[in-house]
């Protein structure tokens, strides 16, 4: 047992201290940042709307200001009208504002700068005379939120000139839309939508340490041939001890990187709480502490490991190179990869048929079943796959073992298929 | 068996404690070990032994069946037919009193030399702390301290073969193997490796090295084991190898020697090759070769060198395998 933990504490060291670990364990994490803020950033800032309003009525320009901060999805940004806009004669005023749409002027105190798409001019004696809307684009979403707003304002203020209180109130009365989302619905049932987040994160998460790890693990069994390294390992321990040495080595180095990435974003989420990604990472962690989900969070991602570990390490033992490796390595991370074509309708319907029949697609069990497991399954289905995940998985290291075993000194370039298959289901000699 | 009690036990006398002598004094015994991979034998009913604190130069061409039979020793490959017994027991059973070092370079790359030798040494059971002050220590006293936390990597081939001889000695062994330890050194550094197996035996250990290089086993070796084609063609030690050759004397002259030929102890005679006035004279099996300097005085055949020596180790691995491939 010293050997086996002697040559896990090997695996993960040489692992850990490759300068691809590094980027990976930045990398992922920002990556993950990325496609969640991008998306967010280029739908808040990059279409939001710049215009102004040169208000010569009375009050019109707090109106829109008011309905502006109403505004769920922050589409607009209203600015303070610049002075010689405010001073420009109606003679002037198009050439002028035509400044302002061509390039970018100071827009705020603060120093702001940007190009206006649109000025909204409201006249002395406006409801007698329309407002005008001087914009060179076509886009019509804020046109018809100024006029909304404008509507909105005029009807009130009719409701006041009436004197009637329980009217102007009654037309400001606005009916709020709750957004929902169908998918996100029938994916958690009592809404857990963190609990169902976590799951995926980790699937994809699985993917990526998998991948990443098994990879490194198929080199360093090549290596190992290739330097008779694995000669001198094998006169020191059993084929099963340096088997087990490294897959413990490689579940520690998943493990390691999952702690650090969660442990990261704890810390991150702590210390910006206050803010949207805050709250969606504290959620997460919450739904981490539920020991039923995270125990089969914990157990899919492991189960999922060895499988993808024991098809590199089977690779690996049979390869003198990693050129020879390179040609079984393609067809079998296409299989791997196979459930990702699905991808999305296993999230739209994470109980529906498509996903509950992939669930039992024994290599891919463990990764469907983390995308699923946060949107409740029936419990028939939890226990199932993971009885699965964890017998095909512990199949899957013993065939892989024997392979080792069988095959770790041979040096001979990889033998045809039919071949291949007739060592993986041959008994070891030695 | 036989030859190692005529070669000298210190209680051959009696015949079973004897026996019980030299078994307890063995550190190697093969018996009847065979090894096929499919249709192909490897190695065929090969038979040796190796007394403790001897040396055993392991020879053959490539491949003759030395690395397979070497993995069996070590327990990586099992017999199919027969049994190999090292320091009294099963090969499997003894990993952590067995170094090696194989043929190419058994480290890892990016390792420090320091944590190399510390590693190996670790898996074979000593304390990983104790590994490493060993480790240190080891590569102070041969002269690579100040690289002790090099990576394997930037180190030259010669000091990454010590490192891994280094690593195959470190948890002291007592019977180390070392798979062409020579191999790809220059001279100065096969003379070190030389250095350090001397050592070693000097100190206890019993070593087996293969090795392609007939110098080394003659220098080195107390003990010879030939191999070809997964068989064994000779085992015995320096001396008796060479009576497997009649001896040869070369002599320096100008004129014609082709008279030697007539004698009774000439098996044949070969002029000079024209590179330079030496004459090759066979001689036969158990003849010394008095004759052939009183019959040059007889004549008055001017002589600028005459010697009577022993074949080369290198012609008897040659003779072997050619008249084994014969």
């Amino acid at each position: 047992m010293n050997r086996v933990f002697l040559i896990a504490r090997q695996e993960f060291i040489k692992f850990v201290t490759r300068r691809g670990f590094l980027f990976t364990l930045i990398g992922v994490p920002l990556w993950i940042g990325l496609a969640a803020i991008v998306p967010k950033m280029i739908a808040s800032g990059g279409d939001r709307a710049v215009f102004t309003v040169v208000d010569h009525g009375h009050g019109f320009k707090q109106e829109i200001a008011r309905t502006l901060a109403h505004e769920s999805a922050q589409r607009f940004i209203m600015v303070d009208a610049p002075k010689n806009l405010l001073d420009a004669s109606p003679k002037d005023f198009a050439f002028v504002a035509s400044d302002y749409f061509s390039k970018p002027h100071r827009v705020s105190a603060e120093g702001d700068v940007a190009k206006l798409d649109a000025i909204v001019v409201i006249p002395p004696d406006f409801g007698a005379r329309p407002a005008e809307f001087w914009s060179t684009s076509a886009e019509p979403h804020l046109r018809d939120f100024v006029q909304a707003a404008l509507t909105k304002a005029l009807r009130l203020r009719a409701a006041h000139k009436l004197g009637d209180a329980a009217a102007s109130a009654a037309l400001d009365v606005e009916a709020k839309l709750a957004p929902r989302n169908p998918a996100a619905a029938s994916r958690s049932g009592s809404g857990d939508i963190a609990g169902v987040s976590v799951s995926i994160v980790m699937a994809i998460l699985l993917l990526i340490v998998a991948m990443m790890n098994s990879m490194a693990l198929l080199q360093g069994v090549i290596e190992e041939k290739s330097t008779r390294m694995i000669e001198v390992l094998l006169s020191c321990a059993t084929p099963w001890e340096i088997i087990g040495g490294k897959i413990v080595g490689v579940i520690a180095v998943a493990l390691f990187t999952i702690v650090l990435w969660v442990g990261s974003a704890a810390v991150l989420g702590s210390l910006f709480a206050q803010s949207q990604a805050g709250a969606m990472t504290h959620a997460a962690l919450t739904a981490l502490s539920n020991p039923v989900l995270a125990g089969l969070i914990v157990l899919y991602f492991l189960s999922g490991l060895l499988i993808y570990g024991a098809v590199f390490l089977t690779i690996g033992s049979m390869s003198a190179s990693l050129a020879d490796a390179q040609a079984y390595l393609g067809p079998s991370m296409m299989i791997i990869m196979l459930p990702n074509l699905f991808i999305a309708a296993i999230l739209n319907a994470p109980n529906g048929t498509l996903a509950t029949a992939a669930s039992y697609f024994p290599i891919y069990t463990p990764y469907i079943m983390l995308m699923r497991v946060g949107s409740h399954p029936p419990t028939f289905q939890l226990v199932s796959t993971a009885l699965l995940s964890v017998s095909v998985a512990a199949l899957l290291i013993w065939k892989a073992g024997q392979t080792f075993a069988r095959h770790a000194l041979t040096t001979e370039k990889l033998p045809k298929l039919k071949r291949l298959f007739g060592w993986i289901r041959e008994n070891p000699a030695a | 068996m036989r030859r190692l009690l005529d070669s000298g036990c210190a209680c051959a006398k009696v015949s079973s404690l004897t026996h019980r002598c030299v078994l307890a004094d063995l550190a190697l015994e093969l018996t009847n070990v065979t090894k096929r991979f499919g249709a192909f034998t490897a190695v065929n009913d090969l038979s040796f032994a190796l007394r403790r604190g001897r040396i055993l130069g392991y020879l053959g061409p490539n491949g003759a069946g030395k690395t397979t039979s070497i993995r069996m020793m070590l327990g990586i490959l099992l017999p199919d037919e027969g049994s190999v017994r090292i320091l009294g027991g099963e090969a499997t059973s003894q990993r952590a009193r067995i170094g090696y070092l194989p043929e190419e370079r058994g480290l890892y790359k990016r390792m420090r030399a320091d944590e190399s030798i510390a590693y190996i040494a670790s898996l074979k059971g000593m304390p990983r702390a104790d590994a490493m002050k060993k480790a240190r220590a080891l590569l102070e006293q041969y002269g690579l301290g100040k690289f002790a936390r090099a990576r394997i990597e930037g180190l030259s081939k010669g000091m990454a073969q010590k490192v891994q001889l280094l690593s195959a000695i470190a948890h002291d062994p007592d019977f180390i193997i070392l798979d062409e330890p020579f191999s790809g050194l220059d001279p100065v550094n096969q003379k070190e490796v030389e250095d350090t197996i001397r050592a070693l035996a000097q100190g206890g250990m019993t070593i087996l090295f293969s090795t392609h290089t007939m110098q080394h086993a003659e220098r080195l070796a107390d003990q010879l084991v030939v191999m070809a084609r997964g068989r064994k063609l000779f085992d015995g030690n320096l001396d008796e190898a060479r009576r497997l050759l009649p001896r040869r004397a070369h002599i320096g002259a100008d004129a014609d020697l082709s008279f030697l030929a007539s004698l009774p102890d000439v098996a044949s005679v070969q002029p000079p090759n024209g590179k330079d006035s030496n004459w090759t004279i066979d001689l036969k099996e158990g003849a010394e070769g008095r004759d052939l300097l009183a019959q040059c005085f007889d004549r008055r055949v001017p002589l600028s060198h005459f010697d009577v020596a022993p074949p080369s180790l290198q012609d008897v691995f040659v003779s072997l395998i050619e008249r084994d491939r014969a």
